[in-house]
């Protein structure tokens, strides 16, 4: 039976053309639809990947940024400093559970201009945004600030805990976050370098800096090995680079034998220079006169001293020296003492989070900082803004974000992750947001968000523990960083 | 106007209503944002960057049927180069300088880990290893370094050290035994910058040669 399908292309006597005459005798929209198309929607298809994989080269080529993870032990007032907004960022009605009164009395004590550059919202009588807001060098403060955006994401944490999983270590080494003579640096002998549990896996434990020296004794071959002078110690490196040489290439056929290959003839060659010129070494602060200020050292500043300790995380963290750097802030657990013990806790936390913003400004290098916590606290219902804290209280725990970029091109237009429940009398986070309930997740987010301000977007399908967290409409809502190609 | 003149000047109108929507679509899709599909408001830059054909630099690619490649953890570093050096006791020293610098090694010795402060550890502790192996060779009598005097203050022949680096291969080196191109390596290593009559010569030679070969690929192979 003849097949009278009326849908069926009869263009030139009844047949698909297939001659360059046939085509042009079939007309000029036949014509079209066949020839062209086909090419252009290879061309569309085309198109994205070939962004891509330019935005994926420049990923891979260029270096992190500095990160620093601060963990204010023991839950302090997170909700206290930075005010909270709800998902349509608007005030609760009231805060007075967590400190801050009723919205009526805290919208004239909102203070949103003169500090971060994208004007996220501040209790007046913050300590930590007067901390953060003083520097030791004139205008260095203000200076770092205005090219900071500053994110916060509120979320449920235990309290007085060190099992939250906040510590983002395991992913930032997933992605490739290293440092180029030596491990992350950290504060506290755990494994991780601050208290918390580490999200997704454990990463390789840091080097525990509790004097500047540990760093450089971290570094080159003490102890019986300095009876070999500097020739020596040089050969001796070199002879074990020149056997592991040879003896990689035999290992190409196991599987990861060719990333040993390439993993370890870099870390040989690292070594050899680093033995062969250790005078080449930038370790110390103190080297750099404009970051030495920032911190206010000089040549008779202890070698155990807090800042001098800090500086030389951060110092390095720059530097790429080392990987990612962890810093511990003990004595957050001061619920039942008095506001002004609050505050001043809170005002320590600022000036730290100041210093490391100067000293990325001071190095003109880009940076990133998270400050997490385990809980919070609360006080008795209150409609009056700065109530003394007087319990934990874990439902209106959050994190901050902070972004120093030197070029002024990262943009944070909405200054929070997520948002407070919609239960006005709840005054908590809200759990059902994708990030509020779970501090896992809640790193997840933030990993995302160094990514994307970093314009490293493109190593987050890379890594299946976060590729699997969030697609890519659920990362529309949580990234708030945006960066030039993140 | 004619039939034939009205069906041209139809046609016309369509082929180029057809250039006005390519040339849309290509102004709307061809930025590279096509790939992936539509997404929400804000977010066709994460779908683009997101599906990006870019790979993990530090990905391991799998081989069929192969065993993988991995090295000592910090987990038995120790314990891996005094088995196979047959050494006797880790002298306090060792075990300080192991204490020092096992947070810049991986705990299970994964392909990852390997980084430059992982080799430094490496040397380090293989270091500290070398010199407990020596002092138990002059106190027991030489096994690795036969018929060395790791007292003396004079180099051993090239013909001792290379007897002593196939000894040591044979212990250290997984299912290997040193090439002549490798002894080479660690003969002339050591030949070069320490004097043959330098004070503790035979010591440091021992050292060298020691340490290069414990802290080289073939001794770290799990």
């Amino acid at each position: 039976m003849e097949n009278n399908n009326s849908n069926k292309p009869k263009l030139y006597h009844g047949r698909r053309p297939v001659t360059r005459r046939e085509f042009l005798a079939s007309g000029a929209i036949p014509m079209m639809s066949y020839m062209i198309p086909s090419a252009l929607m290879t061309t569309f298809a085309k198109a994205g990947i070939a962004q891509a994989q330019e935005l994926c080269k420049v990923g891979e080529a260029s270096k992190f940024p500095p990160i620093v993870n601060i963990n204010a032990n023991g839950g302090w007032w997170v909700a206290g400093n930075n005010i909270f907004l709800t998902e349509g960022r608007e005030l609760l009605p009231s805060y007075g559970r967590n400190g801050l009164g009723s919205a009526a009395n805290l919208v004239s004590q909102i203070v949103k201009t003169g500090h971060f550059k994208n004007q996220p919202p501040f209790y007046s009588g913050s300590g930590f945004l007067a901390g953060v807001q003083t520097s030791l060098v004139n205008g260095a403060a203000s200076a770092a600030l205005a090219k900071t955006n500053f994110v916060s994401m509120p979320l449920q944490s235990q309290n007085d805990s060190d099992t939250n999983k906040l510590a983002p270590f395991y992913l930032l080494q997933k992605a490739g976050l290293s440092g180029k003579i030596l491990p992350n640096l950290g504060r506290t002998d755990n494994g991780i370098g601050v208290s918390n549990a580490s999200a997704f896996g454990m990463s390789p434990a840091p080097l525990i800096v509790n004097n500047v020296d540990n760093i450089v004794n971290a570094l080159g071959v003490g102890d019986r090995l300095a009876q070999l002078n500097q020739v020596q110690k040089t050969n001796l490196f070199k002879a074990s680079q020149n056997l592991s040489f040879a003896q990689s290439r035999k290992l190409a056929s196991l599987t990861g034998g060719s990333l040993l290959d390439r993993l370890l003839g870099q870390a040989n060659a690292d070594n050899s220079k680093l033995i062969e010129n250790p005078a080449g070494l930038d370790l110390d602060p103190r080297m750099n006169a404009q970051f030495a200020a920032v911190w206010g050292l000089n040549n008779n500043t202890p070698k155990n001293a807090e800042d001098y300790i800090n500086a030389s995380l951060i110092y390095n963290a720059i530097n790429g020296n080392c990987g990612a750097v962890g810093i511990e802030v003990g004595g957050c657990d001061y619920h039942g003492s008095t506001l002004a013990q609050t505050i001043a806790k809170d005002n320590e936390i600022g000036t730290l989070t100041g210093k490391i913003l100067q000293s990325f400004a001071a190095m003109g290098s880009p940076g990133f900082i998270m400050i997490n916590t385990d809980g919070s606290v609360g006080a008795p219902p209150s409609d009056i803004p700065g109530t003394d804290p007087t319990a934990d209280r874990g439902d209106s725990s959050g994190i901050y974000m902070m972004y120093y970029d030197p070029t002024d091109s990262v943009q944070a237009p909405d200054s929070q992750v997520g948002h407070m429940k919609n239960d006005p009398d709840a005054e908590a986070a809200d759990d059902k947001f994708l990030v509020g309930g779970n501090a896992e997740i809640a790193t997840a987010a933030v990993f995302a968000n160094f990514l994307s301000a970093a314009g490293k977007m493109n190593l987050w399908t890379a890594i299946p523990e976060t590729n699997r967290t969030f697609d890519s409409m659920q990362l529309a809502k949580i990234l708030k960083f945006h960066g030039k190609a993140g | 106007m004619s039939n034939s003149n009205q069906i041209k000047v139809k046609r016309l109108v369509r082929a180029f209503q057809t250039a006005v929507v390519l040339v849309c679509a290509l102004v709307v899709f061809g930025n590279g944002c096509a790939e992936g599909g539509f997404y929400p408001q804000g977010s066709e830059e994460i779908a683009s960057t997101l599906n990006s054909s870019c790979k993990d630099p530090n990905e391991i690619e799998v081989i069929p049927g192969a065993k993988t490649a991995s090295l000592v953890g910090t987990t038995n570093i120790v314990q891996h180069f005094a088995a196979c050096a047959g050494l006797e006791t880790v002298s306090q020293l060792t075990q300080g300088v192991y204490e020092d610098k096992k947070s810049s090694i991986g705990t299970y010795g994964a392909v990852t880990s390997i980084t430059a402060p992982y080799l430094m550890a490496v040397h380090s502790i293989a270091g500290e290893v070398c010199n407990d192996i020596i002092d138990q060779e002059i106190a027991k009598g030489t096994r690795i370094f036969a018929g060395w005097n790791l007292a003396a203050n004079a180099l051993p022949s090239d013909s001792q050290i290379a007897n002593a680096a196939i000894n040591m291969s044979l212990s250290c080196w997984q299912d290997y035994e040193i090439s002549e191109e490798e002894t080479s390596i660690v003969i002339s290593s050591i030949v070069s910058s320490i004097g043959s009559n330098e004070a503790g010569a035979s010591r440091k030679a021992a050292i060298m040669m020691c340490t290069s070969m414990l802290a080289s690929l073939n001794a770290l192979l799990n």
